[in-house]
């Protein structure tokens, strides 16, 4: 019996991994996508634990857009891809709770509606009306810029960069040129935003370790806005009816998906040229793979010795750092939310909302207790059972803090971690949890390693750095994907982490696969 | 909006945006390359914390009588085994007749001793129990095990569970509650554990020396046994009851721990009902796939005994297999010989699951633990899953 045969193979059925699939698929292509794991999703994924279902990573998916006027990952999932799935919309963008630099304590709750949040800005912090309409028109402009940048990427210059259309973004998008790569808290002082009100905006983004002093405008003021205007949104049935969609809808275009499956190498002729991917099931014939695979690993270890990486990459994934790391904990309560008193879907408890010192903890197990808590049934009643709640606490790193563990102190810190988090948050909230944990199920780096196998247990890719921006890693889309026949797609690919980024960027990747099959 | 005019941004910052990714590139350019597929920290401690698979070395053997066995076991390598939370399980991959066999079993020695470099598995053979007859008859010395990482969700959890915990056990569900009563004694472990052991006689008590030697180590164990049919000094008559669980909890808030047969489960359930224990302070060790799942409300009788075609696809392969209506589909698929990944056998999870594409099941609620999506898209977990029809599945590979 001969190799069985596909015009693409997709290593990994994670966000990118899916909406390569699909996009490859629709394209009138066979594909076949493999994931090592009895489940498909990657992060997109959910356990149970006695009556309740976690999602596992899905808190609030940035820029989707409503019917009608879906934004660009909306436009993607719902009009391209023709995806059902059940969106529920989140009327708030968050609550924070903290101090700070100035020794201010603040409790405040921002809604949605760019509208509303200038207001609430200017009532919180007096004089933030004029620089939050500055803030948000530039935000605006951005979002146009990223949008036209993205529906244009497929002009190459002969250095390997995209081609864009200068005198279309000086005269469209010159605010955006000028702002879009300065760091985020120098943008805000020019146009005269009060501190008090840079520390508020600032916590989005502090609990995932971005120095704001460092960190491109771009990628607050993108999220902002969406935020802001669209809504964050999450799933009726979690992240893993999400995957659920993506998957029946690549089945429906004849894809095939292959579970449990491990790609061991992919082959290359003498020529270099690919030739298949060799499975734990077999050789399977393919000229064309997209590995949803952090490049770093698939350079190492994915790739047989016929297959020529340019010495550029290996210097590209050293130059880039691991990003973000986390602690999740997973939290049941045999309690209603109406019991509990949690009126809130999303809170920030950054302690202190100073984000040079947040930096600094977020590489330490003892001093980093910054977290954030999602509780869904605010907003999805039907998260858990009735009369109960569930909700999920972060903390991210920004090292690998929790390499150093033993094995027998690691259950110990989880729980003493926990109890630090979850005292702080009965703390700042007055609300009572810790005698109703009905299930409770806590995550660190190892637990993602062991079910990503990321460097470190990183889920979000390569760190979004001053000077590794989306926008520079995006005009090098092509650049960095030099390998005829084989490319990578993920949290650590051009447009950096996040649902709505890695479904992008999975679409972004099978463009260009596509267009190398059309030669 | 109107557009805005930014006084302090001008040209050289445009020339900034568009230098950028020049800069970046110069950046890499002047990087030495140094990762060469370097194995991370992080990496390397959830490798041996959740191994895909351990294969041991049958050191030494205890025979406790009336078919049951204890099985010290060490690395092949050399190498500690993984490390566990005491009440966890392995999974045991044993083949058989060239067909592998894949069944959970308790690991009846303390998580202290795998940094001793080994880990002891107590199987007690049970009536038609074709893994657990096949290790009793066969397993020797120096013999070759293989098995899963640890894995399970019946172990203390200091968030959620209350300090005393009363820990209701019945023939060989003890060697878990033996496990976490070694894994206090080691301080791996902070609770007080008072357990009602229920057996039928004196004689049918295991693992009497090890409780004992527990019980000099620590004051926190308390060990009460429950005789069912016969009367001696020291031990409680009777079956475990609501008033029993009330004399030794006292005063105090305590959490339940049930690790045993189904037929305990049922008895003691009724008596958790009379405690009014919430299901936060009322935890079950329950693994092993339902067996007779004609005696089940719902069940269509006309099933019963038939063998029907189950069509299964497995990476782009068919087979087409016989799958016996009283037998859960992993079975099945075990006979075949084609049998996937899978471990738990109760259809909590989730490591068998696959997809139904066509066909009548019977799936149990007491063991459906699917996730909400995978009902509605069809998926099922075949070891909590009997064909009423003939069927078309789709499963993981099987390796």
């Amino acid at each position: 019996m001969g190799n069985k045969k596909f015009d693409c193979v997709v290593i990994g059925a994670g966000l990118a991994g899916m909406s390569a699939a699909v996009t490859v698929a629709q394209a009138g292509k066979k594909v076949l996508l493999l994931d090592q794991h009895n489940l498909p999703g990657g992060c997109a994924s959910s356990f149970v634990r006695g009556r309740f279902e976690f999602d596992a990573s899905l808190h609030e998916f940035c820029g989707l857009g409503k019917p009608g006027e879906w934004a660009l990952p909306g436009r993607i999932m719902m009009e391209e891809h023709g995806l059902d799935i059940k969106w529920l919309w989140i009327p708030e963008m968050y609550r924070c709770i903290g101090t700070t630099r100035s020794g201010k304590h603040f409790d405040v709750k921002l809604p949605t509606g760019v509208d509303n949040v200038i207001e609430k800005m200017e009532e919180i912090v007096p004089g933030s009306r004029e620089p939050m309409k500055i803030f948000m028109s530039l935000a605006k402009e951005c979002v146009d810029a990223n949008d036209y940048f993205s529906e244009h990427m497929s002009t190459v210059k002969k250095d390997g960069f995209l081609k864009t259309d200068s005198l279309y973004f000086m005269k469209n998008f010159s605010n955006f040129l000028k702002v879009a790569e300065r760091p985020f808290n120098d943008v805000m002082r020019s146009i005269g935003m009060p501190e008090d009100a840079i520390d508020i905006l600032d916590v989005y983004w502090t609990y995932i370790g971005a120095d704001y002093s460092k960190m491109s405008f771009v990628h607050q003021a993108w999220m902002f806005y969406m935020y802001a205007k669209y809504e964050p949104t999450i799933t009726v049935d979690n992240a893993h009816g999400l995957t659920m969609a993506v998957i029946d809808r690549f089945r429906q275009l004849g894809g095939e998906l292959w579970l449990n499956t491990k790609a061991l190498k992919v082959c290359g002729d003498k020529d270099g040229n690919v030739i298949g991917v060799l499975t734990d099931v077999g050789m399977v014939d393919t000229n064309y793979v997209i590995a949803n695979v952090n490049p770093e690993i698939a350079y190492n270890r994915l790739l047989d010795e016929n297959i020529k990486v340019p010495q550029r990459e290996f210097k590209r994934v050293t130059a880039e750092k691991h990003g973000i790391r986390f602690f999740n904990a997973y939290v049941a309560c045999n309690k209603s939310i109406e019991e509990l008193g949690i009126k809130d879907y999303t809170i920030f408890m950054p302690g202190s909302f100073d984000n040079a010192q947040n930096i600094k903890d977020s590489k330490s197990y003892e001093d980093n207790t910054h977290s954030v808590v999602v509780i869904y049934n605010v907003v999805n009643p039907k998260a858990s059972p009735e009369g109960t709640t569930v909700m999920t606490f972060t903390i991210c790193y920004t090292e690998d803090v929790w390499g150093d563990f033993t094995q027998r102190e690691y259950v110990h810190r989880k729980e003493e971690l926990f109890r630090k988090v979850m005292d702080n948050f009965e703390k700042d909230t007055g609300i009572i949890i810790h005698d109703c944990i009905e299930e409770i199920e806590l995550a660190t780096p190892w637990t993602f390693a062991h079910f990503l196998n990321t460097p470190e247990g990183t889920t979000y890719g390569y760190m979004v750095d001053d000077w590794d921006t989306m926008l520079s890693r995006l005009m090098a889309i092509r650049k960095d994907q030099p390998i005829r026949g084989f490319k990578t797609c993920g949290a650590a690919g051009a447009r950096g982490d996040g649902y709505n980024m890695t479904y992008t960027n999975g679409h972004d990747i099978a463009k260009i696969i596509l267009e190398e099959m059309e030669g | 909006m109107s557009k805005v005019k930014l006084k302090k941004y001008g040209l050289k910052d445009i020339i900034y945006f568009t230098n950028k990714p020049k800069e970046r590139e110069k950046r890499i350019q002047e990087t030495v390359p140094s990762r060469s597929g370097a194995t991370f920290k992080c990496n390397i401690k959830a490798a041996q914390r959740h191994p895909d698979e351990q294969v041991f070395v049958i050191d030494s053997i205890k025979d406790h009588g009336k078919g049951v066995k204890t099985y010290k076991l060490i690395k092949k390598d050399g190498t500690n085994p993984a490390f566990f939370r005491a009440g966890q399980y392995v999974v045991i991959r044993q083949e058989i007749e060239g067909k592998l066999i894949a069944r959970p079993v308790s690991i009846s020695s303390g998580p202290a001793e795998t940094l001793e470099g080994r880990m002891d598995v107590t199987v007690k053979e049970v009536e038609n129990g074709f893994l657990s007859k096949y290790i009793i008859e066969n397993w020797k010395e120096g013999d070759e095990v293989r098995t899963s990482g640890p894995q399970g969700l019946f172990y203390y959890e200091g968030l959620r569970d209350e300090k005393h915990v009363i820990a209701c056990s019945g023939g060989s569900g003890i060697t878990p509650i033996l496990s976490m009563a070694k894994a206090i004694a080691s301080g791996d472990e902070d609770f007080r554990l008072t357990i009602l052991y229920g057996s039928r006689t004196k004689s049918d008590i295991l693992f009497a020396k090890e409780f004992n030697e527990v019980m000099k180590a620590t004051d926190k164990v308390e060990l009460v046994n429950v005789l069912s049919n016969s009367k001696a000094k020291g031990c409680e008559h009777g079956f475990i009851t609501a008033e029993l669980i009330k004399k030794y909890a006292g005063d105090d808030k305590f959490s339940l721990f049930a690790s045993g047969p189904q037929a305990m489960y049922n008895f003691l359930d009724a008596e958790a009902d009379k405690l009014e224990l919430d299901l936060k302070h009322y935890r079950k060790e329950i693994f092993g796939s339902i067996k007779e799942p004609w005696t089940l409300p719902g069940y269509p009788a006309e099933a019963k005994d038939k063998v029907f075609n189950l069509k299964v696809i497995m990476c782009g392969d068919e087979y087409n297999i016989p799958c016996n209506a009283n037998e859960n589909m992993i079975v099945a698929l075990e006979r075949a010989g084609i049998a996937g990944p899978n471990r738990c056998r109760g259809g909590v999870c989730g490591w068998c699951r696959s997809r139904l594409i066509s066909g009548e099941v019977f799936i149990p609620e007491l063991t459906d633990g699917r996730r909400g999506a995978d009902k509605e898209y069809g998926y099922i977990h075949p070891c909590a899953t009997f064909a009423l029809s003939d069927a078309v599945i789709e499963v993981p590979n099987r390796k």
